[in-house]
Formats: structure tokens, C-alpha cells, sequence
């Protein structure tokens, strides 16, 4: 591994999240893994050193959480930005658009720097409930298991396999079996982890990354 | 393909859409169904069947008296008595679970339940599938309440 590698979440992550203890920066690195962006780039979007951020990528392979990811060569350009953009055609609307907001053709602007508490030296160990930061959009999950069983009635016996209680603790008493529902985001990490192993159980598929704000 | 649970309730939506034509001549609209985590019955009259062996759980109809006395009248042709209304639906009930049975196999049991038994009650704190079905100006429902454990 190197600072070209590049990252994905594990298969059996879903499994093992609940089972172990990082620390902020950690689970922060951990549910950015997308399959496409480098270590060198998680380095810079949080600031860290070289050796930081590999000590990480390594903790979480030894972990089972992540997985290196194989993609393509021009996946991997169009991801740095590194494709030759410099022929193509666009509208004038579309050039003063990206003028506007500072984004040069072939820039990386997109890539902005976010600002994390990294609390790199803290000790403290957290755990997956404290550390989540991306909320699950649950119109898109209940969206995703009717595209994937193109049944209705598969959300159903879904969320029988959710505890009843993790969803009302979240305000949720009604469930629709549309995609025709109002987005409701879901930032409890127990009730994500248990609709992440209910889809998983039921229809044997994983969650994909577009639930996930 | 689908699971047995989902096979299931598949037949007895269509089973209910079958019943109303076979009863009334005409059909039902059915609603996007919901899943409810806090299920409370509506005013009206209500009949339920308990399933078990393919899955189990409970099946249960529930509509106001008013749209069951017009069933009941266009069935029998005179005006619903005292009872009658509560057969008719009990009836509805065990009849369209009973039909799933033709596609489910004998797998799947039909058990009248306990008259005392509360189908709010049973269902507390599960979450059930609620299918609203409309006929003329009333409005019925089917809930069905499947048992975790084999879902």
C-alpha cells in the first residue's frame, strides 16, 4: 500500500462497524471511502501527514473495513481531474457558470479542504455511534430495495427485520412503499447499521454509496 | 423470485381485489400500501384470520359498519341484522386468506382466532402492512402482521 492506493468499504464492513472502536478521524476517513479517491487525496482534504494517513488506510485493511479498490485507468484520471478537458466544447452558459464559482476547467476546485476536528493526538476512543457523520437518506434506500426486488411488498418484510423501536426513537411511525415519499434523512447510527444488515439479509445486496448525505 | 412472505402477501391483495368484484360487480382502488409502527384500527367492524406453517402472522379486515351493512344487503338482499356485519367480515377475511391457499399450497394454515383477542393488541409494537383499499365513498383496509422470525 501507498499513497496512490486507493480505498473502498469492505463487503463485510456492515458487519464489523459495530464491533470496533476508532478514533474520530478514523471513521471520518471511513465513510469517505468511495472507491476512487487516493490516500494522498484524503491526506490533503484532512490535513494529515503521509505517514498518518497511511497508518489508517493500513489500520482499517487490518480491520476488515476497507478493501483496496481497482478501477480504471481513466476512472482514476476523471477522478484527479487529470483527463484533457482542453478540446471539449461547452456553452457559453456553462463556461460563466464554472467562471463564477472559481472552478477552472481541469481544476480540482470541487475538491475543497473541509475542516475536521482530526483530535489526532487524542486518545480517546469513540464509538460508531458517536463517530458517524453522513445521515442515510431513507426515501433512497426504500428506492433502492424496490428497484432491486421491483416489489413493493419487499420493504415490508425489510424493515420487519428492523427493530421497531430504533425506528420510533427517530420520529419515524409510518413507512411508505413508494419512491413517491418526502426524503427523511436518518443520522441515528444504530438504525442505519440495522437497515444496512436487514437489506443485506433480505435481498443480499449492499446499500449503495448515493444513500449516504 | 419472491420469498414466501412476499408471495403471500401478494395473494392476498389480489385475493381481496377478487372478492370485492366477485361480491359487488365492482372493483376496488387500492392505495400505495404503508407500513405502520404504531397500527391503531380505525372505527368500524373488523375480521381477522391468524396464518401460520408457510408464514405466520395475522390477516385482518377492518371497515366502517356503514360500507359492511351495504355488502351485506347486496349479498343477502335485505338490511344487515344484528351480527351480521361482524360475520361478513370475518367471513371476508378467512375467505381471501383461505383463497392464497391455491397458489400457497396447504403450507399455509387458516385459523379463526380467539373472539377475545384484540388485534390492536397483537400487533402492538410490530409493524404491520397496511393496504387501503376504496369502494364507492368507504374506506376498508387490510392489515397483515407477519411474525419476524420467518419473514
Amino acid at each position: 500500500m501507498d499513497l496512490r492506493t486507493v480505498l473502498e468499504t469492505s463487503p463485510e464492513a456492515h458487519e464489523k462497524v459495530t464491533s470496533v472502536s476508532l478514533r474520530r478521524v478514523e471513521w471520518s476517513l471511513f465513510y469517505s471511502l468511495d472507491g476512487t479517491k487516493t490516500l494522498l487525496d484524503f491526506a490533503h482534504r484532512y490535513r494529515l501527514k503521509e505517514v498518518e494517513i497511511l497508518t489508517i488506510g493500513q489500520s482499517l485493511l487490518d480491520l476488515g473495513l476497507a478493501a483496496e479498490s481497482r478501477i480504471s485507468i481513466q476512472t482514476f484520471l476523471s477522478t484527479q481531474g487529470l483527463t484533457d478537458k482542453s478540446d471539449e466544447k461547452i456553452t457559453i452558459q456553462t463556461y460563466v457558470s464554472e467562471e463564477s464559482v472559481g472552478i477552472q476547467p481541469n481544476s480540482k476546485a470541487k475538491d475543497e479542504l473541509i475542516p475536521v476536528d482530526l483530535e489526532w493526538t487524542e486518545p480517546k476512543q469513540v464509538t460508531p455511534q458517536d463517530a458517524l457523520v453522513k445521515k442515510m437518506d431513507l426515501k433512497a434506500v426504500i428506492t433502492y430495495i424496490l428497484e432491486s426486488t421491483k416489489n413493493p411488498l419487499a420493504v415490508y418484510t425489510i424493515f420487519l427485520k428492523v427493530p421497531p423501536h430504533l425506528l420510533k426513537r427517530c420520529g419515524i411511525k409510518t413507512l411508505p412503499t413508494s419512491s413517491k415519499s418526502p426524503s427523511l434523512f436518518i443520522s441515528d447510527t444504530e438504525l442505519q447499521s440495522a437497515i444496512m444488515n436487514a437489506v443485506l439479509e433480505k435481498i443480499g445486496v449492499r446499500l449503495p454509496p448515493y444513500i449516504w448525505h | 423470485m419472491n420469498l414466501p412472505a412476499e408471495e403471500a402477501l401478494q395473494h392476498f391483495v389480489h385475493y381481496a381485489e377478487n372478492y370485492f368484484m366477485k361480491e359487488t360487480w365492482s372493483s376496488l382502488t387500492i392505495e400505495q400500501p404503508t407500513i405502520d409502527l404504531d397500527y391503531n384500527a380505525p372505527e368500524g367492524v373488523q375480521g381477522w384470520v391468524k396464518i401460520s406453517g408457510l408464514v405466520t402472522g395475522w390477516v385482518m379486515f377492518t371497515a366502517p359498519k356503514s360500507m359492511v351493512a351495504e355488502l351485506v344487503q347486496q349479498k343477502l338482499g335485505e338490511e344487515a341484522q344484528e351480527g351480521d356485519c361482524e360475520d361478513y367480515i370475518k367471513e371476508m377475511a378467512s375467505v381471501v386468506v383461505s383463497n392464497s391457499r391455491r397458489e400457497l399450497g396447504a403450507a399455509l394454515q387458516v385459523e379463526m382466532p380467539n373472539e377475545n383477542v384484540v388485534f390492536d393488541k397483537m400487533c402492538e409494537h410490530l409493524p404491520v402492512f397496511v393496504v387501503s383499499m376504496h369502494w364507492q365513498e368507504h374506506e376498508a383496509q387490510m392489515v397483515i402482521s407477519l411474525n419476524v422470525g420467518n419473514v
